[in-house]
């Protein structure tokens, strides 16, 4: 089977630290400029806001909570943000399962004896119904 | 989903060809009856609602296969143990097929576990078979031939 490799922006991610970011700004300006002077310069102070938190946003996001998936028909590698690799191989498991969380969002459980893994399919931006069998396909394979 | 809903429980994990011992369910969802949601829901349903842990069975037989009391036997005491080990509370026991003999629908409505509603769809006739317990008899409710 031939690899599939999967970086997808999940922007409900990005789109929270953008804001919290902004917020953290307006905060520091409100606290920091009178109000006097902030009507003057309203509209760069915003503008500036605005930016600095895209900017800022993308790269925390991307230092922090991007997510990059990688699998074959060995097992595979999932990335979170910079730092966090976890890789494992199909055969490690023995059970699949499709979990939704309270934010409504589905992930791939694999079960193995001491615990198990969660693969995010919907922040993966990838059909959970579809790839909970896909799994159960790559388990079966892995376990000839 | 399709069509109109009906709240039975809130079902958070989904298998599928779910093992037990030698015996396969085709399906097996889990969950508990609390209600989530935001505040005054939550708060609601912790007040209100008991919090049991729920799973509901599915096995499809096929036109070829055959179940008999003693394979229904097999089935439910897999389950009973499962129910015991994983501290589930309730459960639904769900057979749809078409070849079901007389003995299996009798042995279906006779079961009287309090913790274990058991329902039985024959698709060929569109009759319905429940247990006579509570769980079983809200199979009624739920499922419509």
């Amino acid at each position: 089977m031939k690899g599939h490799a999967l970086s997808r922006v999940h922007k409900t991610s990005l789109a929270k630290i953008c804001v919290a970011i902004f917020v953290l700004e307006a905060t520091v300006v409100i606290l920091a400029v009178h109000p006097s002077e902030f009507q003057t310069f309203a509209i760069p102070v915003v503008g500036f806001n605005l930016a600095t938190s895209l900017a800022l946003g993308w790269i925390a996001y991307r230092y922090v909570s991007h997510l990059e998936f990688y699998y074959d028909d060995q097992g595979f590698r999932i990335k979170k943000g910079r730092r966090k690799v976890t890789g494992h191989s199909w055969s490690e498991f023995s059970r699949v399962s499709l979990v939704r969380s309270e934010a409504l969002e589905f992930s791939v459980r694999l079960y193995s004896d001491g615990g198990f893994f969660e693969i995010p399919a919907s922040r993966l931006k990838l059909d959970p119904f579809k790839f909970r069998f896909e799994v159960l396909g790559l388990l079966r394979g892995a376990r000839k | 989903m399709k069509g109109k809903g009906r709240w039975v429980a809130d079902f958070k994990e989904s298998f599928r060809e779910y093992r037990v011992r030698d015996l396969t369910f085709d399906v097996l969802v889990r969950g508990d009856t609390r209600v989530k949601g935001f505040f005054l829901s939550r708060l609601f349903s912790f007040v209100l609602n008991p919090n049991y842990e729920v799973a509901c069975f599915i096995l499809s037989l096929d036109s070829r296969e055959h179940l008999d009391e003693k394979a229904l036997a097999r089935y439910l005491t897999a389950i009973k143990s499962l129910m015991k080990k994983e501290k589930i509370d309730w459960s639904w026991f769900l057979l749809v097929g078409t070849r079901f003999g007389g003995g299996v629908k009798k042995a279906v409505a006779d079961l009287s576990d309090r913790a274990l509603g058991v329902a039985l769809v024959d698709s060929g006739s569109r009759e319905m078979v429940n247990s006579d317990s509570y769980l079983g008899r809200q199979f009624k409710k739920y499922i419509k031939i």
